[in-house]
């Protein structure tokens, strides 16, 4: 990909991104770090976790359920999902869940949509 | 260790770079720190202007880095004259270590100088690019202003020779990269960002020199090279700028045809490839209809039939695979034409592109084009489904044969693909190639699940034929290659459409079957794989047609033996047990002697076992009359039971060790022939493995079907008690603590005692593992302190008040009224929470689901108990550690907005609270006020939020911890004036516990913590 793409920062939210934002505050109360290196680590995140998952993970799962609600706003697709059936990789495992919510956003930028 | 001092001569620093950048420095951490500290020093400046024309590049590359630190560190000092002076230096300096003979790495880094000084000093070097060239052409720096009077910048770039054309280049890609990485949307840069594209005009005029090809027979492709990446980068930087398409954008599209030249020249092929297929794939939009058509008649050229032709036949070095790609990516750009495309020349370029998923060689560590030609038409695909469903019937018709014709080759191309390659090829194959292959084949199955929304049916009897024909032949790779593409599509075949069935019974009815039941038949090992997968896949199929069931699972339960296929083969018979159990009731007996026969002849693997068990145990659960049930369900737990004493017994009596006995063999996993474990190592191993079976066992018997549950009902249901199962439960709980007391240091047996509890604690119907509350309130309350994984039990103690809460009301007080003491007690014992963070939120939690729905139980603790329980989670709400303190949290936050009915419960919970608020609030405060890490804070709003709306109070608490000086309760007292503190309470109060708080405390912690902290959007 080309050098100065952007990266949507979504995954900050994540498990791994809030552990990381922590220690990255906590390097900076340890005045250990300025600011803008943990902007940058950050920047480096967003780009390393849209990589990985593109191109590194294999894993994958099927599921099935009733699509409760569904919306496209501003390219970010939205789904709410009801009664939902995970079947994990290989047949191996089954995970059930209430509700699931799926956000996805385009692979490519929104200016993108020229052509 | 020690910093070094700083250097005290010139000599001195030179030696430091030196050693800086000699390969294999151990001290180079301490020698990049003092010459950091040098190069921020007011002496930097000088430093940089002496070192710059030093004849070692490793020194003049020092000197650039160190003015572009000045730069960005200093560059406020610096006076409007100064910063001008500076310019004309750097400037002189750049073309002086191109003339000198410098490496690139110096001409380079100073141009990156240059373009640290435009992003400082942009208002006095607007037109960088037009003034840079002019310089070039002078031989000299000039002042910025003297670019009025310079000729046009394309006259100026036809002067410049090689070296100077070069050095632009860099120049012009270093700024656009450099400039690209601040942000656009900032008003700090935006100026930044506006000069540079008056830039672009400049840029225009470079590259059409850089990506001429070069008039005299010099080899010039250094700078064609770097011209496509500048050009590249420009590009991309355009699409980003896009309010400024006309003066960027439209300027850079006049360069596609030059750039679209380079394919001419067979060692720029690469690069040009690249930019085409980054532009396609991340811009389409920047190439118009004309680009578009002169890209069409490339790929129909006798140019690109050659490199295709190269490619298809195992050309797959850089060139090739960038050859590859191009196209890949011009069919992604122009996906929603060619679907519907049925002219010629697209039908030769989809024709083409179905090629690609033929090329020689195996996947992929051979044939390295079909994965990114996969993933094109699945993007295809997608869009043809799409346009199916949306375009108007008529115009389908028209296209969708030709989108048919073209998906039949993909899928024909992806059968034979996906075929194993000769064990003795697959052997030499590392660990990556092995994986890639594998997911090379799940990315074929994806594309065939999605073919089949378009094609359904005929999808199905393609591939039925196909096995059929396979079969027939004997030709076993392509056989196994069709199974694993039937397997892929189990999920999409419809149950209510029979047509489904009478094709799949073709496949489920024919030899094959009768193949794999043979033990030294003739098919391979792989072909049996994947076969018994497609078993297991089709388990609804074999719910539907049970005549089917019985040679399936007998052909299962003989490979369950296989070192290889009886891992597969258990997991089948699981699924297929499980799903089919109503069926199969009458066959329980049969299992179980079918699973003994296997365990008298050989130790199956661990995990093997664990679901043949699992799976006869859900058959045993569907047995609709409940003595038969019972009965059977001993007859398999007999067998482990054995296990379990055998266990015990050799723990107490070691000698009875028989190695040569199958019974002992199930606790000796052969790692290590050297090592043979002792008996008391066996004795355990025997004792986990048979536990885990057991909880397979209760796993087995949970009910899959659905019970309507009396929430309302206050006593125990009217059922009579079964008294072989009340015997069977004795049984199993002496079994359970048996074991538990012989091994009393393993925590795995605590582990997976709670994973047997929990099998019941989800059932509403009576069964051997559903045990009564007392028997599992009795266990509980009879473990101390030191048990091994006691933060586990106390999780399982949780479930447990859950499942409670799903039965009869009568049980419940009592059981609470017994457990909360032995909880609290446990965490009294525990006292500090960092010690075992496990314990602490586990008995937090505990404590806030029994308070939920029973705060009367809890007010019946001693009142020590209930002191220290508060001031406990207090304390762990003050700590460090996250999970306890988000349990703590979530017991404040129902804590404060309890409202017992009863009113002498109503009024002591309103007493506790006038005790403990004051003490939340300043917990509260301490945390918000900075203290809390950054992710806790949308936890920690909640009590907030219900101290607000809940207690009156809750403004004086607040302001008070507030108030605090000290730094004790509130740290961040020197940097939020007092005026702050109040508009902040202001706004909680004022929100009355609204969603908005939390941005509003999340505003209070960064304006504690300070700007530092802003780092994050």
């Amino acid at each position: 990909m080309a050098a100065n793409t952007q990266y949507y920062d979504l995954y900050r939210h994540g498990s791994l991104g809030t552990a990381l934002t922590d220690a990255l505050d906590d390097l900076i109360g340890d005045e250990r770090i300025d600011p803008q290196l943990a902007m940058k680590v950050l920047t480096q995140y967003d780009r390393v976790m849209a990589e990985t998952l593109q191109e590194k993970v294999k894993a994958r799962l099927t599921f099935k359920g009733s699509l409760d609600t569904y919306r496209f706003c501003d390219e970010v697709w939205t789904f709410l999902i009801r009664n939902v059936t995970l079947k994990l990789d290989n047949n191996s495992q089954q995970v059930v869940a209430d509700k699931v919510k799926i956000v996805s956003c385009s692979a490519k930028r929104s200016d993108d949509s020229s052509k | 260790m020690e910093p070094l001092p700083l250097p005290t001569s010139l000599a001195e620093v030179e030696a430091l770079i030196r050693e800086l950048y000699r390969p294999f420095q151990p001290d180079v951490a301490r020698i990049q720190d003092v010459l950091h500290r040098l190069q921020k020093s007011p002496e930097g400046w000088q430093l940089a202007q002496t070192l710059i024309t030093h004849r070692e590049d490793e020194i003049r590359f020092f000197a650039a880095l160190t003015l572009m630190i000045k730069l960005n560190r200093d560059s406020a000092s610096l006076s409007e004259d100064d910063a001008k002076g500076l310019l004309e230096s750097i400037i002189n300096w750049t073309i002086q270590s191109m003339q000198d003979g410098a490496g690139p790495i110096v001409t380079r880094k100073l141009c990156s100088a240059l373009v640290t000084y435009f992003v400082h000093f942009s208002h006095l070097w607007p037109n960088c690019v037009h003034h840079f060239i002019y310089c070039l052409d002078l031989g000299r720096g000039t002042r910025a202003d003297a670019v009025d009077d310079a000729l046009a910048s394309n006259i100026l770039v036809d002067k410049l020779d090689r070296p100077k054309l070069r050095v632009a280049v860099w120049f012009a890609i270093t700024l656009v990269e450099e400039v690209g990485k601040t942000d656009m949307n900032s008003a700090a840069y935006s100026e930044l960002h506006t000069r540079l594209v008056k830039n672009g005009a400049d840029v225009v005029s470079l590259l059409a020199r850089g990506l001429s090809p070069p008039s005299d027979n010099h080899p010039e492709l250094k700078i064609q090279q770097d011209a496509l990446s500048c050009y590249l980068a420009w590009i991309l930087y355009g699409q980003r700028a896009n309010s400024n398409i006309d003066l960027l954008v439209t300027p850079l599209r006049q360069l596609v045809d030059l750039a679209m030249q380079c394919f001419a020249d067979q060692q720029l092929l690469h690069a040009t490839a690249e930019l085409f297929s980054d532009v396609l794939s991340n811009y389409s939009g920047f190439f118009t209809p004309e680009h578009y058509s002169s890209l069409a008649t490339l790929f129909d050229s006798q140019w690109a039939a050659q490199h295709y032709e190269q490619l298809v036949h195992g050309n797959h070095t850089e060139d090739g695979i960038a050859f590859g790609l191009f196209l890949l990516a011009y069919g992604d750009a122009t996906v929603h034409d060619l679907v519907k495309a049925t002219d010629d020349r697209s039908r030769r370029f989809l024709a083409r592109l179905s090629g690609l998923l033929a090329a020689d060689g195996y996947l992929v560590g051979e044939d390295m084009i079909f994965v990114p030609a996969l993933e094109f038409w699945l993007t295809y695909i997608e869009t043809t489904i799409d346009c199916t469903y949306s375009d108007e019937e008529a115009d389908v018709a028209i296209w969708k044969p030709y989108a048919e014709e073209h998906l039949k080759a993909v899928i024909m191309n992806c059968w034979r693909k996906v075929q194993w390659p000769p064990a003795e090829v697959f052997a030499e194959w590392d660990q990556n190639e092995r994986a890639n292959f594998g997911d090379a084949r799940k990315d074929v199955a994806d594309m065939l699940q999605s073919v089949f929304t378009l094609e359904g049916l005929n999808l199905i009897s393609y591939f039925t034929e196909l096995f059929l024909q396979s079969l027939a032949t004997q030709s076993w790779s392509e056989l196994e290659a069709t199974i694993f593409c039937l397997s892929s599509l189990s999920d999409c075949v419809s149950e209510e459409d029979d047509r489904y069935d009478e094709d799949l019974a073709k496949v489920f009815a024919s030899g094959l079957f009768d193949l794999l039941s043979e033990a030294q038949g003739p098919i391979p090992l792989r072909l049996r794989q994947t076969a018994l997968s497609l078993i297991e896949r089709y388990n609804e199929y074999f719910e539907r047609h049970s005549e089917f069931l019985p040679n399936a699972l007998n052909l299962l339960f003989a490979a369950v033996g296989d070192p290889v296929l009886g891992g597969p083969a258990a997991r089948s018979i699981s699924t297929l047990c499980s799903s089919c159990r109503t069926i199969l009731t009458g066959e329980a007996g049969a299992f179980i002697s079918h699973y003994q026969t296997i365990r008298n002849r050989q130790v199956l693997d661990s995990l093997a076992e664990e679901k043949i068990i699992l799976a006869i145990a859900s058959v045993i659960q569907s047995i609709p009359s409940e003595d038969l049930r019972l009965q059977t369900f001993e007859q398999l737990y007999d067998i482990l039971k054995k296990d379990l004493q055998l266990a015990v017994q050799l723990k107490s009596q070691p000698e009875i060790l028989d190695l040569s006995h199958p019974m002992f063999l199930r606790g000796y996993e052969v790692t290590d022939p050297q090592k043979v474990p002792g008996p008391q190592e066996i004795a355990l191993q025997i004792a986990l493995r048979s536990m885990r079976c057991l909880a397979s066992m209760a796993k087995g018997m949970q009910d899959v079907k659905e019970y309507p549950i009396d929430l309302e009902s206050d006593g125990p249901q009217a059922r009579p008690v079964n008294q072989k199962l009340s015997g069977l439960q004795t049984d199993i709980m002496s079994a359970l603590f048996n074991i538990q007391r012989t091994f009393s240091a393993c925590s795995e047996a605590v582990e997976t005692i709670c994973h047997i509890f929990k099998a019941g604690f989800s059932e509403t119907e009576p069964g051997p593992f559903v045990f009564p509350p007392s028997v599992i309130t009795d266990y509980f309350v009879q473990q101390p302190f030191g048990t091994p994984r006691l933060g586990a039990l106390l999780s399982t103690a949780c479930s447990f008040v859950g499942s409670l809460y799903r039965g009869p009301r009568a049980y419940v007080p009592s059981q609470l009224a017994r457990l909360l003491p032995w909880v609290v007690g446990l965490l009294q014992t525990l006292q500090v929470p960092e010690n075992d963070t496990e314990i602490s939120q586990n008995g937090i939690c505990f404590v806030d689901k029994v308070m939920a729905k029973y705060p009367d139980v809890l007010f019946q603790l001693s009142s020590p108990q209930l002191e220290f329980f508060f001031l406990y989670t207090i304390k762990v709400l003050q700590g460090k550690e996250p999970l306890p303190k988000s349990a703590s949290a979530d017991f404040w936050s129902n804590f404060i907005s309890l409202k017992p009915e009863d009113p002498s419960l109503a009024a002591t919970v309103s007493s506790a609270m006038t005790h403990l608020g004051p003490l939340i609030a300043q917990t509260l405060v301490s945390n918000i006020g900075g203290n809390a890490a950054r992710s806790e804070l949308d936890k920690l709003s909640e009590p907030l939020k219900k101290l607000v709306t809940q207690q009156v109070q809750a403004q004086q608490w607040l302001e008070a911890a507030l108030s605090d000086e000290s730094g004790g309760v509130f740290p961040a007292g020197e940097r939020v004036s007092l005026s702050e503190r109040w508009a902040f309470v202001k706004k909680v109060i004022g929100l009355r516990g609204a969603r908005q708080t939390n941005q509003v405390v999340r505003d209070f912690w960064l304006l504690c913590r300070g700007q530092n902290f802003a780092y994050v959007s």
